[in-house]
């Protein structure tokens, strides 16, 4: 039996929106009939709530009141140098940038480089859409990808993103950066089609930051193809402006051999919920994610994770650590699937929660199926305060109280972080915490 | 100079007296021993200097150079110059040795008298004052305290000492868990920091440390009292006859 449930003002808004710009969005005809049958899908889906298995904890309905339109133009110009202050420590790290501003891809702010360099194929995705080239990557995405809310949204209104064929090892990281402007509040989204030939070794990045305090709607897709024996480190560092929402999809495909260390740091937006599919699509692969999540005042932000070992002999770690202050909640969902074929397959998961207030909350759920017999698998969560006794070692030997306890979560987090394979983003992660971290000794201070 | 006056300390969330009317007076210079059973107070009195959490002074003072250190903060204690070498010293995962060695030895400076030390001025520093303790730069790269030995933990607390540049030390049984070895560096790491502008209490179960630093005075506790007060040879005599004559006494 279904049940018609009354649509949402979000919902509707929604709607109308497709109605309204869905011709203007970029791709041809085959692309307007995806998009035509993701929005039918989401008009089916609706938005998600807690009576839904995997948003139990994350009530979109109830928390998405209001629905931005769409942005399909890049307002004003930008300097680089207001670029380079709202990228913070990213800004300084050798990296071949391609930049979207609300959306939309920005030329001027990019790196030319990227025109020239060896194995690299870049193009923005409003014409990779429709180019041959991408035509057979396109058509390889997983199709699942429009069976969930927030990939049917994606698929309906993406606008632009980044569409890379790398096919030799580069030599500095691609750093893929979405800047809001905040000149009105607007939904971004965009997706990323990255594919890594057999054997590359490459580096991805991917920014999302604000130019000032506006609202923004993201949603955010990257699907990343990984070849045979390729290696591929691919960092996300969301930092939107607080009152944001923050939905991002993460569909990584690992091919035999292939290696993949996963980070994402979250300081931004109010309600954030980033989705991680991991899919083992050949054997003995590799996949590592791990994650900060630094959360205070009224933020929520949920990782929500689906590991599908579908062929023998692959390894998965996870590693997220989330500090939770004020009312911040923290979600963390942890799925791994272990299909009858896939044994041998070596999976461990943690989720490690630091609460410093008695009002926060840290929701974490593991959840494992596993249908072959000869696997080890674990999984684990701890949360705690931080140790008075720390504090006062660190006290008596002269350092400040607030600053002996940002020492003491920096430390906290400092595990996760150093789990990225490259000393320059390690770098720029702790510089970047940094600021979270002095934000909260200036709160401390003030209580 | 420090002056303990009619001290009394409990646990906050318990009655019982602990320290029951300490007084006591370390002249500046002088080092001076406290010796005294389990359960004599001794760990509460070296707490209750460096302003630990968790207990209640009841009531009287404790002065050091004019200042009633009882109302100040753990950190502004550690400015004052009050320098606590713990029994156990603490594990701290993931802050590296340096780290914590640097952010302690800034703070404090940039408190006494405005400035920091650069990051040379700093490894030279630590590295003068480790390799006088034999210790290894390489651990001070691990985080504090993390997977160190019993001799190495008290080792590294001596090198904070000697970083801090306190006035005055505060040593809770410095000896316990060191073997004759590392009693000698741990002991000369101690003695080379005594000076004229330098006092130090050193609390100790056993008489042994007091051959390596040799006390101007030694103190008996018992019972939260001090009940007995004399030179080095009164711990001798504690070797020879133990604590019954004091845990004896009424409070």
């Amino acid at each position: 039996m279904t049940l018609s449930i009354e649509k949402t003002d979000a919902e509707t808004a929604l709607a109308a929106y497709f109605a309204e710009v869905g011709d203007r969005l970029p791709g041809e005809a085959n692309v307007a009939a995806l998009r035509q049958q993701a929005i039918a899908k989401f008009g089916e889906l609706g938005l998600p709530h807690r009576r839904v298995e995997e948003w139990k904890y994350t009530d979109l309905r109830a928390s998405l009141k209001v629905a931005f339109a769409p942005s399909l133009e890049a307002d004003a110009a930008i300097e680089r140098a207001t670029l380079d202050l709202a990228l913070g420590a990213f800004a300084s790290i050798g990296a071949i940038r391609l930049v979207f501003v609300d959306g939309q891809f920005n030329a001027n702010l990019s790196d030319s480089s990227v025109e020239n360099a060896a194995g690299i194929q870049f193009m923005p995705m409003s014409r990779a859409l429709n180019d041959p080239c991408f035509a057979e990557l396109h058509g390889k995405y997983n199709p699942a990808i429009d069976d969930s809310f927030v990939g049917a949204l994606n698929t309906a209104f993406m606008s632009d993103g980044a569409g890379l064929m790398i096919t030799a090892s580069p030599a500095e990281p691609l750093h893929i950066v979405y800047v809001a402007t905040g000149s009105r509040p607007a939904a971004v989204t965009t997706r990323n089609v990255v594919f890594v030939a057999q054997g590359v070794a490459a580096t991805l990045i991917e920014s999302h930051v604000a130019l000032g305090d506006e609202a923004v709607q993201v949603n955010a897709l990257t699907h990343l193809g990984i070849a045979a024996g390729a290696r591929v480190t691919h960092i996300k560092v969301q930092r939107e402006a607080l009152a944001s929402t923050h939905l991002s999809t993460w569909l990584v495909d690992l091919d035999t051999e292939s290696t993949y260390r996963g980070f994402q740091y979250s300081t931004g937006a109010m309600l954030a919920r980033n989705e991680v599919n991991i899919n083992f699509k050949g054997a003995n692969a590799a996949a590592d994610i791990s994650g900060v999540k630094l959360l205070r005042g009224n933020q929520h932000c949920d990782t929500t994770m689906v590991i599908d070992h579908a062929e023998p002999g692959c390894e998965s770690r996870e590693l997220y650590k989330l500090v939770l202050d004020d009312q911040a909640r923290g979600v963390f969902q942890g799925k791994v699937v272990v299909h009858p074929n896939a044994q041998k397959t070596d999976g461990k998961q943690m989720a490690q929660a630091l609460m410093l207030s008695e009002t926060c909350e840290f929701d974490s759920k593991p959840e494992l199926e596993i249908y072959a017999d000869d696997v080890a698998c674990g999984h684990g969560s701890t949360c705690a305060e931080l140790e008075d006794d720390l504090i006062f070692y660190c006290r008596a030997r002269g350092i400040p109280e607030a600053v002996a306890r940002s020492l003491l979560i920096e430390a906290f987090v400092a595990e996760a972080i150093e789990k990225v394979d490259n000393e320059t983003i390690v770098e720029a992660l702790g510089e970047t915490a940094q600021h979270w971290f002095a934000g909260q000794c200036m709160k401390e201070r003030s209580t | 100079m420090l002056e303990i006056k009619n001290l009394h300390v409990k646990l906050e969330d318990e009655d019982t007296p602990i320290i029951n009317g300490l007084s006591l007076i370390v002249p500046k210079g002088e080092v001076h021993a406290i010796m005294g059973p389990n359960g004599s107070g001794k760990s509460t009195l070296a707490y209750v200097l460096a302003g630990r959490d968790g207990y209640e002074v009841t009531d009287g003072e404790i002065i050091w150079n004019g200042e009633n250190i009882l109302e100040m903060e753990p950190e502004e204690r550690a400015v004052a110059g009050v320098f606590l070498a713990f029994q156990y010293p603490m594990e701290i995962p993931g802050v590296a040795g340096l780290t914590f060695l640097r952010t302690a030895v800034n703070a404090v400076r940039k408190k006494r008298n405005g400035t920091e030390l650069t990051t040379p001025e700093f490894m030279r520093f630590v590295k003068e004052k480790s390799a006088e303790l034999s210790l290894d730069m390489e651990m001070l790269k691990r985080p504090v305290n993390v997977g160190f030995s019993g001799g190495e933990k008290k080792r590294s607390e001596i090198l904070q000492m000697a970083m801090l540049e306190p006035s005055l030390c505060v040593l809770d049984e410095t000896d316990s868990g060191l073997d004759i070895d590392a009693l000698k560096v741990v002991s000369d790491g101690v003695n080379a920091l005594r000076g004229p502008d330098r006092s130090m209490l050193v609390i100790t179960h056993y008489q042994r440390l007091l051959n390596y630093i040799v006390p101007d005075k030694v103190h008996v506790l018992a019972h939260g009292q001090i009940k007995a007060t004399g030179d080095k040879d009164l711990a001798l005599e504690l070797e020879r006859s133990g604590y019954a004559a004091y845990v004896g006494q009424a409070v």
